[in-house]
């Protein structure tokens, strides 16, 4: 996977179609291999349910009726793809002045991928975006009768966000899970 | 915002307005960074970690 990404609103693929509510689009992007796959974007139309104002964007190809975003494409440009993305997210968040705009890093690697795109692209997307990233931790509860006993309690969550700031080193395995945009004032 | 974005995302906010597509009903998946958490091996690791921490101070 290509790691020298340079974001860049002036270079994004043309949408072919584009909803009412900018919630969908899509458009085609070249692989590798020279073929050409249409790639979805969608921004859920509700909120996160730990995080109001925060609207899911998912991006991939369609599979079964559903973005396929666990699917590993090679693309010939990445830069262009990940541009026309958040292109996108930007443009959505024009026309949803208080809404922001969160992208999943499905995997850790993925995750690490938009870390580092971030932080090589910082001044400029720090032009446009404040970024924060988040990392959900989970209340460990007191031991049950058994040692066996979930000491988990997923019902007790506390999203922390940190704001992405230029040149803060991350350990890839305690990589935020979760990128949160929102427009610059 | 300098001009010639602005102009780029207007004309998207104008051509969005102007659209009559619905987008089939696609869905997508939730955002699960909650199981995401245990689902690799160094998550594993560290919640065992926790684990183990939790269990001594419990002793």
């Amino acid at each position: 996977m290509a790691l020298n990404i340079e974001i860049n609103f002036e270079n994004t693929y043309e949408d072919e179609i584009i909803s009412q509510d900018l919630r969908a689009t899509s458009f085609v992007t070249s692989l590798e291999d020279q073929t050409n796959i249409p790639l979805h974007i969608k921004i859920s139309s509700k909120p996160h349910e730990l995080l109001p104002a925060v609207y899911n964007l998912a991006f991939g190809p369609k599979r079964n009726g559903q973005i396929d975003d666990s699917v590993e494409l090679h693309h010939a440009d990445y830069s262009k793809v990940f541009s026309t993305i958040l292109f996108h997210a930007f443009t959505y968040l024009t026309g949803n002045p208080g809404h922001a705009v969160g992208i999943d890093g499905s995997t850790n690697s993925r995750a690490y991928l938009y870390y580092r795109t971030f932080q090589r692209n910082y001044d400029y997307l720090n032009q446009h975006f404040e970024v924060f990233g988040l990392k959900y931790y989970v209340r460990i509860t007191r031991f049950g009768k058994t040692q066996y006993d979930n000491p988990f309690d997923f019902s007790d969550v506390i999203p922390k966000t940190l704001e992405i700031r230029r040149g803060i080193r991350v350990n890839p395995e305690s990589m935020f899970n979760y990128f949160i945009f929102k427009l610059k004032n | 915002m300098d001009e010639s974005l602005k102009k780029k995302v207007e004309a998207r906010i104008k051509k969005a307005k102007e659209s009559n597509w619905q987008p089939e009903n696609l869905r997508s998946r939730k955002p699960d960074s909650l199981r995401q958490i245990i689902n690799t091996p160094e998550k594993a690791e560290w919640f065992n970690k926790q684990l183990e921490e939790a269990f001594r101070k419990d002793k």
